[in-house]
């Protein structure tokens, strides 16, 4: 029983890190209907930056993981204006495509600058300690993790509901023409959105680098983040309770199968069971349990 | 004309989105050879009755039969081969496409050859594609397009483009031409000569038409029979005449402002020669 | 037509199929033919082998292109497909174990092995393409990323046939009877090295596959494909079959993968399971975006692009061939080079560097135009034009085109 507590704590934890990065995914997509490839290379660039301001310029981890924040926000904001912009109205293929080259740009820069070395995991605390609780251990890493979700999609829907940006971002995302009409700035809700987006992902980063438990994290953090793509389709593309959902259930399934791994299931199962989760529900709604359907015309 | 059978035979199609009823037990006749037409306000329901007709939407309630075929047991895609065209009322799906390949790509459900034998290009499917070029290649003319044939469609004039259109759709072969607002957006020159073409696949042709429009005047001057929609459901049926004089249609008419579109391509042409 | 044809036939645009028509076109194929045969016969084993990989990457290339440029299905799959293709020709044509726990082989002919790595890719292909071509977009892209990584699994755990994580090093090598490319014997007197013959043989499969894609893409299937690319109700409207269409693409696309999949572990001797990683198809989605979509020859070119420039800047030893813990290696120099193309080509000239290649075609015949007939080719622009805006009248009855008013 007190494995399974364990590996529901966790995989909840790991959950949440998930959720973060498809949040990242969901915001960009209801505000201009671009799906952003390198979501998963903003987490290796933010945690890269935190890592690199905390270690070598020895920041104390919030000012580091502010500087990790202005990096990945300044890296949205700026794509979106200087090539998405140029794009729009482009078909969706090329849009992906294009998020796809600053994929390989943002992994490879890191690989470059990275080397052969390792850096360090960036966190306020020591990455290990823990509270045990009978024999199951909760780390302050998961902890945390679970805290800040919870607080980053509160301050998030308090933001969507309460404030002038919120609304105008939300009615962009239900009819742009509309939204312009009221004199709503449409690039102003872009760049809010690639920025939330990006300071979500350094977050998700450094909470998804340390929760591996190792002092050092490598270039593979962004792929490690692909993981987020089931969760955004279990949650339907456009919806934000979706994509927290979806990061969830993709988590604790993740923690799961790789706690109770058979045998002959060989090696790494888990790495490919939310895939096959996301099949299976794809194959019963092709969008998504929460998402929505478009209405196609001629 | 009741003395044939009619070729379309639509009967009580209700059509509903969320809960917005887009189209109300319509019923009409079309009967071979006639050049039949579809006129309402913007919204009555015109290309919704279209979109049936092709197999795009799935009406509620109703039965469409063309040629004693029930229309509704066919997907949109077995449509063409089952003898209906359509010409689209939006241009520029397909931009980077050459008139000859449109044409060709109307023909589709007329040619057999898949990928091996595309890809072998040997025999069977060498002759289909070089008949069925040739066969392009003389509507082209027909329609004044050849000068066009390897043009892309997006780099050709509103006025060529809807041409072309046409012309891919006489490529399938239609018995049945389903022209959607075929006029929408052209010069009064244009839209007459497009009047005289549609005039002309009726009598050269024999090809059976169903037209949408907007332009009263023009289908008052080519049509049979019209029939007259407003908010989805039928409000008249009849020749011409009998719909010009409808109450109905004059009320349903007048309720909205009637805007002369400024024919853009025709003045174009009269700044280049001035 | 009672109008002079010079000032109707827009006669200056060239069309796709007249690519390599020109006389332009065939000097510069006559011209790569020989710099091929020049590399070939003097360029030295490392040279032929950059060749080698090149045409391999451009059959795959030419196999993605089918699916995304020509259908306009986003695929991430590739890997998986060539490492299908890879294995199922190691399980075909490999060698008996040679120690237990040895991945297993039939030692059958290339014959049967280099086809067959096709039909089972094309296979798995038409096995999955039901479900994964229901979704649109994204989440066919992610369905197809989920194969690449489901292909990890598999490879990993599958240690009879694919070695394991460790890999496996006796792909089979092409040859026939007692002759083969892993060891070649002179034949005719001709004796050419391991590469040499590979080459030949991989430019022959290139050819034939290029000439098999370009030829279905002129004809009603790759019609459909580009149709349901643009616009898939009013390509469906117009008769055609969606499913078969984007399933016709998926199997061909699979196919050509497999093969390619097959010849790349052939050449190379040895794949891994992280051979067939999510990096080679993001490898292949810049070949072709570099190099063009929807084009047989931008396929070609993207690969050259892709897979043959951090080989040659290392073979030119300009950088190092992996990361040390300082300096810039070539692999990664390339690929930030690839990825930042990717970018400005999307942005800028999205048919890719063939699309380049067609606008330095066409500002040069139209500076060919001005300079042969100075007068009439100024006069040219405004008469087309307005010809085109000039709708004629047409008559169906008489097939002919009434006669217009002189301008």
């Amino acid at each position: 029983m007190s494995t399974f507590i364990q590996l529901v704590f966790s995989g909840l934890a790991l959950g949440c890190d998930y959720a973060l990065i498809a949040l990242g995914f969901t915001i960009i997509f209801k505000a201009s209907e671009v799906i952003n490839f390198a979501q998963g290379e903003f987490l290796l660039v933010g945690t890269f930056a935190v890592s690199v301001a905390m270690f070598s310029w020895r920041l104390g981890f919030f000012p580091a993981l502010l500087i990790g924040i202005v990096v990945t926000v300044l890296i949205g904001v700026l794509f979106e204006r200087i090539v998405l912009r140029r794009m729009i109205g482009r078909p969706p293929f090329t849009i992906i495509m294009v998020t796809i080259g600053l994929d390989v740009v943002l992994l490879t820069a890191v690989t470059m600058i990275v080397g052969a070395n390792s850096p360090a995991s960036p966190a306020p605390f020591d990455i290990l300690s823990a509270i045990t609780i009978g024999s199951v251990k909760f780390g302050a890493n998961a902890i945390a993790s679970i805290v800040v979700t919870a607080l980053i999609v509160a301050a998030l829907y308090a933001f969507l509901r309460y404030t002038r940006y919120g609304l105008a971002m939300r009615a962009t995302a239900i009819d742009q023409e509309a939204a312009r009409a009221m004199g709503i700035k449409i690039s102003t809700v872009y760049a809010l959105a690639w920025g939330i987006s990006g300071a979500i992902a350094t977050i998700g980063g450094v909470f998804l680098a340390a929760g591996a438990g190792n002092p050092a994290f490598d270039v593979g953090l962004g792929q490690a983040a692909l993981v987020a793509f089931p969760a955004i389709i279990l949650g339907g593309l456009d919806s934000i309770p979706g994509a927290v959902v979806g990061g969830i259930i993709i988590g604790l399934v993740y923690v799961l199968t790789q706690g109770y791994e058979p045998a002959f299931l060989g090696t790494n199962f888990h790495t490919i069971a939310p895939y096959l989760v996301m099949i299976l529900v794809l194959l019963v709604r092709p969008y998504g349990l929460f998402g929505t359907r478009k209405v196609e015309r001629v | 004309m009741s003395a044939s059978s009619p070729l379309l035979s639509v009967r009580g199609i209700t059509v509903r989105f969320s809960g917005l009823t887009a189209l109300s037990e319509v019923s009409f006749d079309v009967y071979p050879g006639e050049l039949f037409a579809i006129i309402g306000p913007n919204g009555a329901g015109k290309t919704s009755l279209f979109n049936v007709l092709s197999r795009v939407y799935r009406p509620v309630a109703g039965t469409v039969s063309f040629e004693g075929r029930d229309l509704l047991r066919l997907r949109t895609d077995q449509i063409a081969g089952a003898g209906i065209a359509r010409t689209f009322q939006n241009l520029g799906q397909f931009p980077h496409t050459t008139v000859l390949d449109y044409l060709l790509l109307g023909r589709h459900s007329r040619m057999r050859s898949g990928i091996l034998r595309g890809g072998v290009y040997l025999g069977r499917a060498a002759t289909e594609e070089r008949e069925n070029r040739a066969y392009c290649m003389r509507l082209l003319a027909l329609l004044g397009l050849e000068p066009f044939r390897d043009r892309m469609l997006g780099s050709l004039p509103f006025g060529l483009q809807k041409r072309a259109d046409l012309a891919r759709a006489l490529a399938a072969q239609p018995r049945l031409l389903l022209l959607d607002e075929p006029v929408a957006g052209m010069g009064l020159e244009e839209s007459q000569d497009l009047a005289a073409v549609m005039l002309d696949i009726k009598e050269q042709l024999g090809i059976t038409q169903i037209l949408v429009e907007h332009d009263m005047a023009m289908v008052m001057g080519i049509a049979d029979r019209v029939l007259a929609l407003d908010f989805g459901r039928v409000i008249a049926q009849g020749v011409p005449a009998e719909i010009q004089a409808n109450p109905e249609v004059i009320k349903a008419y007048l309720g909205e402002v009637i805007v002369e579109e400024p024919p853009a391509a025709g003045k174009a042409r009269a700044d280049t020669n001035g | 037509m009672s109008r002079p044809t010079s000032v109707n036939a827009p006669a200056s645009t060239p069309t796709l199929s007249g690519l390599l028509r020109s006389s332009r076109n065939r000097a510069l194929l006559v011209l790569g033919v020989i710099v091929l045969g020049l590399i070939f016969l003097f360029g030295g084993d490392g040279w032929v082998s950059v060749l080698d990989f090149t045409m391999v990457a451009a059959i795959a290339a030419l196999g993605l292109n089918v699916l995304s440029g020509y259908a306009g299905q986003i695929s991430l799959g590739i890997a998986f497909f060539m490492g299908i293709g890879a294995y199922t020709a190691a399980w075909l044509g490999g060698s008996a174990p040679q120690f237990p726990g040895a991945p297993s082989g039939l030692g059958l002919s290339f014959l049967i092995w280099l086809p067959a790595s096709g039909i089972v890719a094309a296979l798995i292909g038409a096995l999955i393409g039901p479900t994964a071509l229901r979704l649109k977009g994204f989440y066919l892209g992610i369905v197809t990323l989920a194969l690449v990584f489901i292909g990890q699994y598999l490879f990993i755990n599958l240690k009879s046939i694919t070695g394991g994580q460790q890999g496996r090093f006796d792909f089979p090598t092409p040859g026939f009877g007692d002759f083969s490319f892993a060891s070649p014997t002179p034949i005719f007197g001709i004796e050419l090295t391991t590469n040499q013959w590979f080459f030949l043989l991989l430019l022959l499969l290139l050819a034939l596959a290029a000439v098999f894609v370009g030829n279905v893409a002129r004809t009603r299937a790759g019609r459909a494909w580009q149709a349901v690319r643009d616009n898939e109700v009013a390509a469906s409207i117009m008769g055609i079959n969606l499913f078969e269409a984007k399933l016709g693409a998926f199997v061909l696309s699979s196919f050509l993968a497999g093969v390619a999949g097959a010849l790349y572990a052939s050449l190379s001797g040895i794949a891994t399971p992280g051979t067939w990683s999510l990096l080679l198809s993001i490898q292949f989605i810049a070949a072709i975006l570099i190099g063009g979509v929807a084009s047989v020859w931008g396929s070609i070119l993207g690969a050259a692009f892709v897979f043959a420039i951090p080989v040659a800047l290392t073979t030119f030893a300009l950088l190092p061939q992996s990361a040390s813990s300082t300096g810039i290696s070539s692999g990664d120099l390339s690929t930030i080079l690839y990825g930042l193309l990717i970018i400005v080509f999307l942005l800028f000239e999205p048919a890719g560097m063939i699309g380049l290649i067609r606008r330095i075609r066409l500002a040069s015949l139209r500076f060919d135009a001005r300079r042969k007939g100075g007068e009439t080719a100024t006069a040219m622009a405004p008469s087309t034009r307005e010809t085109l805006l000039d709708v004629e009248r047409v008559d169906l009855a008489r097939e002919t085109n009434a006669p217009q008013q002189p301008d």
